[in-house]
């Protein structure tokens, strides 16, 4: 039956690529929707990302965020470095500086300032330069800096290594360009020594943003965290809990999640409508032939499982189709502005709550065909 | 003629009700009945008399209001839901009005249908239903859609699917009025040919007088009872109009 099942839903063309299609919107919507959201949020927290080595970040108590950074005095670096269990405690500097192009005009872009002797806290990737490797310890030539490489192109005019250009007034040259997660607010990101950009920054007294620290091998990161709490009075959080924290602080105090919320909602409530309702009218148009075969002797399990198998298979092509829709739009968009790709994140967790909402809707159509074919008098054959 | 054959069909003092209340009214009236082994029985009488009503409740399809009714010796109405469907699946076929082909199927995938539903495996099945349209004078359209057959090619499908799991009682349902009198005398002479059999009745409701004279015995019906069975040769007997 379950070949009966498949042809009657095949048979009528317009009907069947009617559910299809309205699954695949759904499907597609959804994913797209909550793709570009979990990329969206994950920029938030660019910076933690690119930042392996340490495991733990230390704060100022009141820091909300990455982009919060609160200055700290300078012996507080020493405070930590003094707790129980701390391998090595390095400054990092976090703040926005003003570019003034060669061209004349200017762009804000993001600063690091990473300790001038170790360097942690370097971009995931330096571009070669002229097909050679750059090093980190490029940055301890003088006014060095390096440049993220696709803002260095469209937004700061082109910028290549050996360019110089003016940061606060101040002479920088660039030595190499980075590949780096983007951050949320899309700024250019420059990296240097940590001396170098508190110099440059205009300042305030105190100008230590974070304290990144290695936990000696075999230590308990979370006990470290405590220690490092409880001796210090700063605030201590793994990279997972501070890239949380900052998640759920834009996720609290922007719009965006109600609108991609919104946005989702609509694609299940497509979804439901067309789908479910088409899929309604696709039993009720075959009825009289469901009351047939309950004459001539088909089960209510029989005709059930056939429902399950017709909107089982329209549930997995449009569910299908959506996700390859979802791709070719991912790659569409990389065809035209290849960072805008980048703002869509297909994680496996995106695809599961996807199918969960279709299955929703399969089970949500199936279940008012179900009913009508359950209650159904056989006797309609003879009417 | 039934005191010599053996039973298929018993109604007894049948009673069936629609509706509620007010809007109550009565389509059974202490109807009985017998139809045996060996025949075909044609239920005759004018619109809305119970005909397929009387169809209905004989195959359990709807519930008796009182009265008892035995098939092959088995009280019908006594079975649960599932029973009445097994008991269905394997004892009854059935061939309606309108035909009822399900028109994504081809013509041998719907002859096939009752022996799907039995659960028989899907090659075997197409086998069967291949070869009951061969008897039924079909085997060159096994591949094509109901809308690509004539109506009379419909009706054809329609009784090898009636007939393609061999079951006891065929029941058939005014199954020449969407036809032509020639088609209609085509498909009810091959009907009588593949259809009966020492061990199977026919029950034929029909208000066509064109295929009276295909019936052993003829009951006719009013007011939700049976007035008078007749069989050929007796003066009451209808004569219908042959074609």
């Amino acid at each position: 039956m379950i070949y009966v099942a498949i042809k009657m839903l095949t048979g009528d063309r317009v009907k069947y690529l009617g559910i299809i299609a309205g699954l695949a919107l759904s499907s597609f919507l959804v994913t797209q929707q909550l793709s570009i959201f979990v990329g969206l949020m994950s920029r938030t927290f660019s910076v933690i990302t690119d930042i392996t080595q340490p495991d733990i970040w230390v704060m100022d108590p009141q820091v909300k965020n990455i982009d919060d950074s609160r200055p700290m005095p300078s012996p507080c670096l020493y405070r930590v470095k003094a707790v129980k269990g701390v391998a090595w405690a390095v400054p990092l500097f976090k703040g926005q500086i003003k570019a003034r192009l060669p061209s004349g005009s200017g762009y804000t872009c993001t600063i690091l300032g990473l300790d001038n002797e170790t360097l942690v806290g370097g971009p995931p990737e330096i571009l070669p330069v002229d097909g050679h490797p750059v090093r980190m310890d490029a940055l301890r030539q003088p006014d060095a800096i390096f440049v993220d490489g696709p803002n260095a192109k469209e937004k700061l005019g082109g910028l290549k290594p050996g360019d110089v250009l003016e940061l606060n007034d101040n002479r920088a040259k660039v030595v190499a360009l980075t590949e780096i997660t983007q951050g949320f607010q899309a700024l250019p990101v420059i990296h240097t020594t940590y001396s170098r950009a508190t110099e440059w920054v205009p300042g305030e007294r105190n100008q230590l943003s974070f304290v990144l620290v290695k936990a000696q091998p075999g230590e308990n990161i979370q006990a470290l965290c405590n220690r490092i709490t409880a001796d210090t009075g700063l605030n201590a959080l793994t990279q997972w809990q501070f890239k949380s924290r900052t998640l759920w602080y834009y996720i609290r105090n922007t719009g965006i999640p109600i609108n991609f919320g919104a946005t989702v909602t609509l694609g299940f409530v497509i979804g439901i409508a067309i789908s479910g309702l088409l899929f309604y009218q696709f039993t009720m148009d075959n009825i009289r032939h469901f009351g047939m075969l309950k004459a001539m002797g088909a089960g209510t399990m029989q005709l059930i499982r056939m429902i399950l198998v017709q909107t089982g298979i329209s549930g997995a092509i449009g569910f299908g189709l959506g996700m390859g829709m979802t791709t070719l739009f991912k790659e569409g968009l990389g065809a035209i502005t290849p960072r805008s790709q980048q703002v869509m994140l297909i994680m496996w967790q995106t695809i599961a709550i996807t199918g969960t909402g279709i299955c929703v809707i399969v089970v949500l159509a199936s279940l008012f065909a179900m009913i009508k074919v359950i209650r159904l008098e056989p006797a309609i054959v003879f009417k | 003629m039934v005191a010599n054959r053996q039973l298929a069909v018993r109604c007894a003092d049948v009673d069936k009700f629609y509706g509620k209340g007010g809007a109550r009214t009565q389509a059974l009236h202490g109807c009985s009945l017998e139809a045996c082994m060996g025949e075909i029985l044609m239920l005759v009488g004018p619109s809305g008399c119970g005909k397929t009503t009387l169809l209905s409740v004989i195959v359990g399809i709807l519930d008796t209001d009182a009265g008892d009714i035995e098939v092959f010796g088995e009280h019908v109405h006594a079975m649960n839901a599932a029973q009445k469907a097994r008991f269905r699946r394997k004892n009854v076929g059935f061939a309606f009005q309108q035909f009822n082909l399900l028109p994504t199927l081809s013509a041998v995938e719907n002859a096939a249908l009752p022996l799907l539903i039995a659960g028989e495996p899907r090659r075997k099945a197409m086998q069967r239903a291949g070869d009951m349209l061969s008897t039924m004078g079909m085997p060159e359209k096994l591949d094509k859609l109901p809308r690509e057959l004539s109506g009379g090619q419909q009706q054809r499908v329609a009784f090898s699917r009636a007939l393609v799991h061999e079951p006891r009682l065929v029941v058939c349902d005014e199954p020449t009025s969407a036809l032509d009198g020639k088609t209609g005398e085509a498909v009810m002479q091959q009907l009588r040919k593949v259809a009966l059999r020492a061990d199977r009745a026919v029950i034929v409701v029909t208000h066509d007088p064109r295929i009276y004279h295909h019936a052993d015995r003829i009951a006719q019906m009013e007011d939700g009872h049976i007035v008078q069975v007749t069989m050929p040769g007796d003066a009451n007997h209808p004569q219908g109009i042959r074609h």
